[in-house]
């Protein structure tokens, strides 16, 4: 069995191991029954493999002259209708379920020539305090402008919304910080953030793209002056 | 219904060659690696939980955020998986890990604050490289039993096989699902208002304002917004492209116009309003027929001219080179040649040439004419070999060609012992 479909088995014997170590490092309390369970799987598909070899070929797929295995036809056809079935049930009922999905980006229509969005401003440190806007990535790594944006708009839609974006936008200005000092990117220093909705009449020629209409503070979260790293 | 089930057995397993696949996995998995190596998962894992909202399949699966290391060592070995998909090497273990730590690795940032979407087709992907035979062509596997069986220019019998077309039907199948899900998405929230008012001009002009993952490449799309018919244009033109993309699975007609109709698409968004599909574009090398296109190009370079290769067909050792110099020549573009059981037939064509000196050093004649030995034949074939072209600076640094004659000797000198067939 080992000989013939070692293939198969290989990527249990790599990363099963790797994945018990790793919980043995965090919950060492749970060595015994990790070592006992993954024993058990292992001797099981050990067992498995020896009494219905028809299951290996499933996966093993040797290439035979006169067509495709039975096993390799019910295997493609499972994987066909998985793909298909996914896709035609977010099409239809336009619901998420990643990786399937209805691909709605864009799907909504812009009646109106203005924006609204929430931005996270910097307050810079200093004795005179500024503001940087806070959209390009590399400030917010590992989030991006869009999914940041979306975070937020849904926190502050939310009944606890004070006690969510003092969180994220304390978050979001110890990660700023972190990743200044380990110099990957090179802003200014920030004592705290603030949470604006932004307000546009666009532009034909976008001439106004940092100059919004209105600015509305929401919320901020601001260290006292001397405690910022 | 005969029609339909001989339809249905052509498009799904007619018999194929496995090159079109293993093209296709080179590409996919080196593309996908390209795009994903400096991503670092591992930043997740110190993100605040209040940004938390899991996707129903971390739900489901009760998958948690791993801590940072824990992320690094498996975005460690699932980049190391990508890299041993795309040469080729224990083929079906590493598309299986790649799969299977790209799901949760790729899935992660989904889980704080939005779905985006242009990973889907990655992992779908992935997982229909993991359960097909992608690796018995173009690969370090091939390679590697190509050096333990050796050569029979007798006979290699070419394997065709349906194994080798479901993988790629199965990816057309996919990219025309996730099109059509697209269109149909835009018809069902915006209707005909999506293409006839101005919608696609006022969404261009609000890329402009910083509010895409990526500022987009040039202001063109504010040019375009100021005629409202070329942004109506634009709007019909992907709805038609996307809700129609299933045709191409079909009609080869169809295929020509509606494939690059979508990578313009996808090409125009980036360009005009920023957010980057590149994996997308990945995926859709998977339409182009590489083996044809091989072979065009083939024909082309060689022009009826070929390279031969002499060597001792008596010995083990030259057989497995010469199988993997075989195996190496994509383009077709090297004869090979027995200099130990065909020796007549060329002598008759290169009567200058010595039976001996042939079997003690490989040669190679170039379609000149020019005759090549030992070392210098082997620096010749990196010039022939696409993938010797990457060794090509190596093999031309000061002292690399001393050393090279003397490891040449070396070898050479002792095959009689090191041979696996006995001396002749």
């Amino acid at each position: 069995v080992w000989r013939s479909h070692c293939c198969w088995f290989l990527p249990l014997f790599v990363i099963v191991p790797l994945f018990v170590l790793l919980l043995l490092m965090r919950f060492p309390q749970y060595a015994a029954l990790c070592i006992l369970l993954v024993g058990s799987a292992g001797a099981g598909l050990y067992f498995v493999a020896r009494k219905y070899p028809s299951w290996q070929r499933l996966m093993n797929a040797r290439l035979d002259p006169v067509g495709m295995r039975r096993q390799r036809l019910w295997l493609v056809y499972g994987v066909m209708t998985l793909v298909l079935g996914g896709s035609l049930y977010d099409i239809f009922t336009d619901t998420e379920h990643w990786p399937f999905s209805p691909y709605p980006m864009y799907a909504s229509v812009e009646r109106y020539r203005s924006l609204k969005v929430l931005r996270a401003y910097g307050v810079t440190a200093g004795d005179m305090p500024g503001e940087i806007p806070l959209w390009e990535p590399h400030y917010l790594y590992p989030f991006d402008n869009s999914r940041l944006r979306a975070a937020l708009t849904w926190m502050w839609g939310s009944a606890r919304r004070k006690h969510w974006l003092a969180d994220a936008l304390e978050d979001i200005l110890a990660r700023y910080e972190q990743l200044r000092q380990a110099s990957r990117h090179h802003g200014v220093s920030l004592q705290g953030i603030r949470l604006y909705r932004l307000s546009w009449r666009l532009d034909p020629w976008a001439r106004n793209a940092d100059q919004p209409d209105q600015r509305e503070l929401l919320f901020e979260v601001v260290r006292p002056v001397g405690k910022e790293r | 219904m005969p029609w339909l089930r001989r339809r249905w057995q052509e498009f799904w397993f007619a018999p194929a060659s496995p090159t079109n696949l293993g093209v296709c996995r080179v590409l996919f998995f080196g593309g996908i690696l390209l795009l994903y190596l400096a991503e670092d998962f591992s930043a997740w894992a110190g993100v605040s939980r209040v940004f938390w909202r899991p996707i129903w399949l971390f739900t489901s699966l009760h998958l948690p955020i791993l801590p940072g290391p824990a992320i690094i060592v498996m975005q460690v070995i699932w980049k190391v998986a990508l890299w041993c998909s795309c040469i080729g090497l224990l083929t079906r273990p590493s598309t299986m890990t790649s799969f299977g730590l790209g799901v949760y690795l790729m899935g992660l940032p989904h889980n704080f604050g939005k779905t985006h979407h242009y990973d889907t087709v990655v992992v779908l992907v992935l997982g229909i490289m993991a359960l097909s035979r992608c690796g018995d062509g173009w690969s370090a596997d091939r390679l590697i039993r190509v050096v333990r069986r050796g050569i029979d220019l007798s006979a290699r019998p070419l394997t065709l096989s349906g194994e080798y077309t479901w993988p790629i039907r199965m990816v057309w199948l996919v990219l025309a699902l996730i099109y059509f899900a697209a269109g149909v998405s835009k018809v069902r929230h915006g209707g005909l208002e999506w293409i006839v008012s101005d919608n696609m001009a006022i969404m261009l002009i609000q890329h402009q304002y910083h509010i895409a993952n990526d500022e987009p490449l040039t202001t063109w799309g504010l040019y375009v917004a100021q005629y409202g018919w070329l942004s109506q244009f634009l709007a019909a033109a992907t709805v038609v492209f996307e809700t129609s993309y299933a045709l191409a699975l079909f009609s080869r007609r169809a295929r020509w116009v509606i494939v690059p109709a979508m990578l313009s698409v996808q090409a125009g968004i980036r360009i005009l309003m920023g957010p980057t599909f590149g994996s997308f574009l990945v995926c859709m090398l998977f339409w182009i027929p590489w083996e044809h296109v091989g072979d065009r190009l083939a024909t082309w370079l060689s022009r009826g001219r070929k390279h031969m290769l002499l060597f001792d067909g008596g010995c083990g050792l030259c057989q497995g080179t010469v199988a993997v110099i075989h195996s190496l020549d994509l383009l077709r573009r090297i004869e090979l040649c027995d200099a130990f059981n065909r020796w007549p037939e060329i002598a008759a064509r290169f009567p200058h040439l010595d039976q001996g000196a042939c079997l003690e050093d490989m040669h190679l004649i170039t379609a000149t004419g020019q005759v090549y030995t030992g070392f210098e034949a082997y620096r010749r074939l990196a010039w022939i070999l696409p993938l010797g072209w990457i060794a090509l600076p190596l093999l031309y640094l000061p002292g690399v060609r001393p050393i090279g004659q003397w490891v040449y000797r070396i070898v050479a000198s002792r095959r009689q012992s090191s041979c696996p067939l006995p001396p002749v």
